[in-house]
């Protein structure tokens, strides 16, 4: 993933780095990455927010818990693998925006294999409220979004990456990016209208 | 929309993020002067881009990290992990650690990632059915709540792999709902609704399975409690479905 921060807005990596003073969370960073627990839940309480929130809106709240514990267990186990050579909050995002992604994948394969790709209630939901004229917030059409356009959407307009690392990070094209994230803002203005 | 105003709208976003060059950006905005259409179509555009970056964090429901800490520290049998104070005196300590820590925090993940697959299909599930349960088998097996689940405590009430004391009650009652309601609903919602719980209570049965060789894995208990809320949420689901069908 490119390193040149997306100029649309203050990436998520950036707004992560500027939450507790730099030197506090290194100092947390290292006691964490020599064992001490106490540090380890100080860092997840800085930083759970946005691991949690991510999770939420790429794979939706029955996953969210789930994935954002499996995050810093894993961060947890490769603290010694952070070199400080980035904020900790930009190296946690990519770990976890790596992880929920593996994690979507190996799960929309077996979605797809049990129900066919899109869920039964996620159709019924979907069709009941554009029937019924009313408006949702966003964060729930989001999570009505087909899956890749809601991971480009995400990552893109939320999360602030631009569309080559989006690409990289799904495994796409650039063009494909692009175009899912139109088909996501489209969508979600019929939704939000 | 027209096939000639999709060939428009087609750009809108390329426009809205910059990415068109300077003629096809004067294209579209001399378009805009002369459609109100797709004015329209680019005022919603503008204000989903607009609200997306206003998004805020959202709050975990619950706390997660007594799940978190139950699988860093790990149960004491295997040893625990040094303590701080050993840690930072010995470096030779200090990487015994990590490798320790990495090799039980890998272990820890792949049980769960073995747990997570099972539950996998529950996260596009949106319901449950029950008719099945009703008829069959498929109660939490164990049956009736155990001591322990009348514990106040949740997931130590989880540890006999019976439902929590405060869902029993609500599943047992939506899922008589829904049995009742079976008779209504078309056919291939039927279907679906019986393959979904099929995955739901594999999931259940299998974090079930890993507690039993565990019984003393907090994180596993609080897994399985997790099982039977999402359980529960699916059920809440259904019968919203039956009545939207009603």
């Amino acid at each position: 993933m490119s390193k040149e921060p997306n100029p649309r807005q203050p990436s998520l990596r950036g707004r992560l780095g500027a939450r507790v003073p730099e030197h506090f969370e290194q100092a947390d960073v290292g006691r964490a990455a020599g064992g001490d627990h106490e540090a380890f839940e100080r860092l997840y309480r800085g930083h759970v927010g946005r691991v949690y929130s991510l999770a939420l809106r790429m794979a939706g709240p029955g996953e969210a818990d789930d994935l954002t514990q499996e995050v810093f267990i894993r961060a947890w186990s490769k603290l010694d693998t952070f070199k400080g050579q980035s904020r900790f909050g930009t190296w946690l995002h990519r770990l976890a925006v790596n992880h929920i992604l593996s994690r979507r994948a190996a799960t929309s394969r077996r979605e797809s294999r049990l129900l066919g790709g899109e869920s039964f209630l996620d159709r019924v939901k979907a069709r009941r409220e554009r029937a019924s004229g009313v408006a949702i917030d966003l964060d729930r059409a989001i999570g009505a979004l087909p899956a890749r356009a809601r991971e480009v959407f995400v990552l893109y307009d939320v999360e602030g990456f631009s569309h080559e690392e989006v690409a990289e990070a799904l495994g796409v094209t650039v063009g494909t990016s692009k175009s899912q994230l139109h088909r996501a803002r489209m969508l979600l203005r019929e939704r939000l209208s | 929309m027209t096939r000639e105003h999709r060939e428009w709208t087609d750009r809108f976003s390329e426009y809205l993020d910059g990415t068109l060059d300077a003629h096809e950006a004067g294209r579209v905005e001399a378009h805009l002067g002369e459609c109100g259409a797709c004015r329209e179509v680019m005022a919603g555009l503008r204000e989903v881009v607009a609200r997306a970056a206003e998004l805020g964090e959202a709050e975990p429901p619950r706390d997660l990290w007594p799940g978190i800490a139950s699988a860093i520290r790990g149960p004491a049998r295997d040893g625990g992990r040094p303590t701080q104070a050993s840690v930072i005196a010995l470096p030779t300590a200090h990487a015994d650690g990590v490798a320790r820590r990495s090799s039980r925090v890998d272990g820890l993940l792949a049980r769960r990632s073995w747990l997570a697959a099972a539950a996998a299909g529950l996260v596009a599930l949106s319901v449950g059915s029950t008719w099945w349960v009703a008829t069959s088998t498929l109660g939490p097996p164990g049956g009736v709540a155990s001591p322990a689940a009348s514990s106040a405590d949740p997931v130590v009430a989880v540890q006999s792999g019976a439902p929590p004391a405060d869902l029993a009650g609500e599943l047992a009652a939506l899922e008589e709902v829904l049995a009742a309601a079976r008779g209504a609903l078309d056919p291939n919602t039927v279907r679906v609704l019986e393959r979904n719980l099929g995955v739901i209570e594999q999931a259940i049965a299998d974090s079930r399975e890993a507690l039993a060789l565990d019984p003393g894995n907090a994180f596993l208990a609080q897994h399985l409690e997790r099982m039977y809320r999402r359980k529960l949420v699916y059920l809440q689901d259904a019968v919203r479905v039956v009545q939207w069908s009603g």
